[in-house]
């Protein structure tokens, strides 16, 4: 009789290669195989072949060419689908950390640094509330206690009255868009911050307009340029226009003051302030996102058809690899790039630019 | 240090329309000896055809996809620095992962992740067919998933190339840097500590 299949075999053989002649006629060997298939099975769903992300490549490349290593922040569940959408640019979702510091305490971990050395972000779900501190839980599971003091601006959305828009205001629309990416039916309109700091979207010319394909999937942002009965038109950045249809049904919300006591555990909240020696975060200005509809807390996801077509910043079409199905978690490394230090506008850009 | 690439060294071709332009066929070896010479087009080359299976497999060690992303960066900036150093004595997928377990250790340690070590593991073969091996038999793709993600991280490792990565026993030996040997037994003890936690949910 034949010798049973060897390791090496069993392994081929659960990984698809077929078997030497002895297989057929051995029914031991052949349990084996199932059971090493199986495990095999197991690891393939444990861990599925990524397509290869472009920003670690991106980032190596950089660094070859002399700059720093990026490194990662710990991550935040970016979840605002625009963004990200508009991000084509914001396919740049990393988890770069540029201050971790492994002697300082862990909460250095789980915060985000900005332009201002004396302002950094904290985001994650409210887990509680005691006199004039709070605790965030970040989406990788870290803690942080976040003080506020008597000029600490705290703010929370509420809903409004679509009244209230008027030319100029900047919106973030959802809603269903008409296949054409012209006009959407609006479900939800949010008065973003003014200092927020818009996507920039890529202007590839009109054989991809990104506004069209993003607004094609329900999303659009931008400023308000035209008010009409039934609803009003959105500039995106690029210059595109959408028409917005709004019913009785469609939501407003804007961001209204409020005291640290009135802000709802268990929601996306935003903390901007420095970060003291202890690990707490002094608060200059707390944003908590509450009302976003359940679109903005999923994973963020491009729209179909553009996954293998965007190009990085700056980049071509075709010089690196496909984007994978899903950004990986954390803010873009370079949301708050540009905002100096405006706690306002980085909140703004946290709150609308991610969520829990 | 600044080790950009030496004058006249080819860049990625880039195109708009057309399917991504490789400047030409070339196998694994011949791309390292480009990266070696300084071609960043060999480098994006190499990184579409292994990245996705290294990171995934890193995943799959670490638990931590940003990580793993960071290790890959750092992995790959290793292979742009040392592709001279290679040897044909292994496949570049499995050189490849070699240096990216040591780029992911040296980072766990930097950050004070206390890891179970390979030494810990008691290279335990097999014991044969038995009541757990039946567990195996009953599960389902999805729970034995969730319990290799349970495993200890030497057994997450050896199943993870040889399974996910598809790297033989050989190259698995040169990957992890233990004899072919020590290869078989940790797959051994991983399936047997596989079908114990199977059991252990109830599938016996």
């Amino acid at each position: 009789m034949m010798a049973h299949l060897t390791m090496e075999e069993l392994a081929a053989c659960a990984n698809g290669a077929p078997g030497r002649d002895h297989l057929a006629a051995c029914e031991a060997c052949q349990a084996e195989v199932r059971r090493w298939q199986v495990v095999a099975e197991g690891v393939r769903q444990a861990a599925p072949a990524y397509l290869p992300p472009p920003q670690p490549l991106r980032h190596a490349l950089a660094a070859i060419d002399g700059a720093p290593v990026r490194r990662r922040r710990v991550g935040l569940l970016s979840a605002a689908a625009a963004v990200v959408l508009a991000g084509t640019a914001a396919y740049a979702l990393g988890t770069a950390d540029r201050a971790v510091d492994p002697s300082r305490p862990v909460t250095v971990a789980a915060v985000y640094s900005t332009d201002c050395p004396d302002l950094k972000v904290a985001a994650g779900k409210l887990t509680s509330v005691s006199g004039s501190t709070m605790v965030l839980t970040t989406a990788g599971g870290m803690s942080i206690t976040v003080r506020a003091g008597v000029g600490t601006k705290i703010t929370h959305q509420v809903t409004g009255d679509l009244g209230e828009l008027a030319e100029g205001t900047h919106v973030m629309v959802r809603g269903e868009g008409t296949e054409a990416g012209d006009t959407i039916r609006a479900r939800q309109v949010a008065i973003t911050p003014d200092a927020m700091k818009l996507p920039g979207l890529p202007n590839l010319g009109d054989r991809f307009n990104v506004t069209r394909r993003m607004a094609a999937n329900g999303t659009v942002m931008g400023s308000v340029i035209r008010d009409g009965q039934d609803g009003f038109t959105v500039r995106a950045g690029d210059g595109t226009e959408v028409r917005v249809v709004t019913t009785t049904s469609t939501r407003l919300i804007k961001q209204e003051s409020t005291v640290l006591g009135g802000l709802q555990t268990g929601e996306y909240t935003v903390a901007v302030g420095a970060l003291e020696d202890d690990g707490t975060l002094s608060a200059r200005t707390v944003q908590q996102n509450a009302l976003t509809d359940e679109a903005g807390r999923h994973a963020p996801a491009l729209p179909s058809g553009l996954r293998d077509r965007l190009p990085e910043p700056g980049e071509g079409l075709r010089d690196l690899p496909p984007l994978p199905d899903a950004p990986p978690e954390g803010l873009s490394d370079d949301l708050f790039d540009g905002l100096g230090c405006d706690a306002d506008a980085i909140a703004g850009t946290a709150v609308y630019g991610a969520g829990a | 240090m600044n080790s950009s690439r030496p004058d006249g060294a080819r860049q990625a071709v880039v195109t708009f329309d057309s399917h991504p332009v490789e400047p030409r066929e070339q196998d694994d070896p011949q791309l390292l000896q480009a990266i070696a010479r300084g071609d960043r087009g060999a480098l994006v080359t190499l990184y579409q055809r292994h990245a996705g299976a290294v990171l995934a497999h890193l995943t799959l060690v670490t638990g931590d996809h940003g990580l793993s992303e960071e290790v890959l960066q750092d992995t790959m900036l290793a292979v742009w620095r040392g592709a001279g150093s290679y040897r044909s004595l292994s496949s570049v997928r499995s050189w490849i992962i070699a240096i990216a377990r040591r780029q992911a250790r040296d980072r766990l340690r930097r950050r004070r992740v206390t890891m179970v070590g390979q030494e810990s593991l008691a290279e335990r073969a097999a014991t044969g067919p038995g009541p757990e091996d039946i567990a195996l038999d009953r599960a389902k793709a999805g729970e034995v998933a969730e319990a290799i993600k349970a495993l200890g991280v030497p057994h997450r490792e050896v199943l993870g190339l040889v399974f996910g990565t598809g790297l033989t026993l050989a190259e698995t030996a040169t990957a992890l840097e233990i004899p072919v040997g020590t290869v078989k037994s940790r797959l051994a003890a991983a399936r047997a500590a596989l079908a114990r936690a199977m059991t252990e949910r109830g599938y016996a």
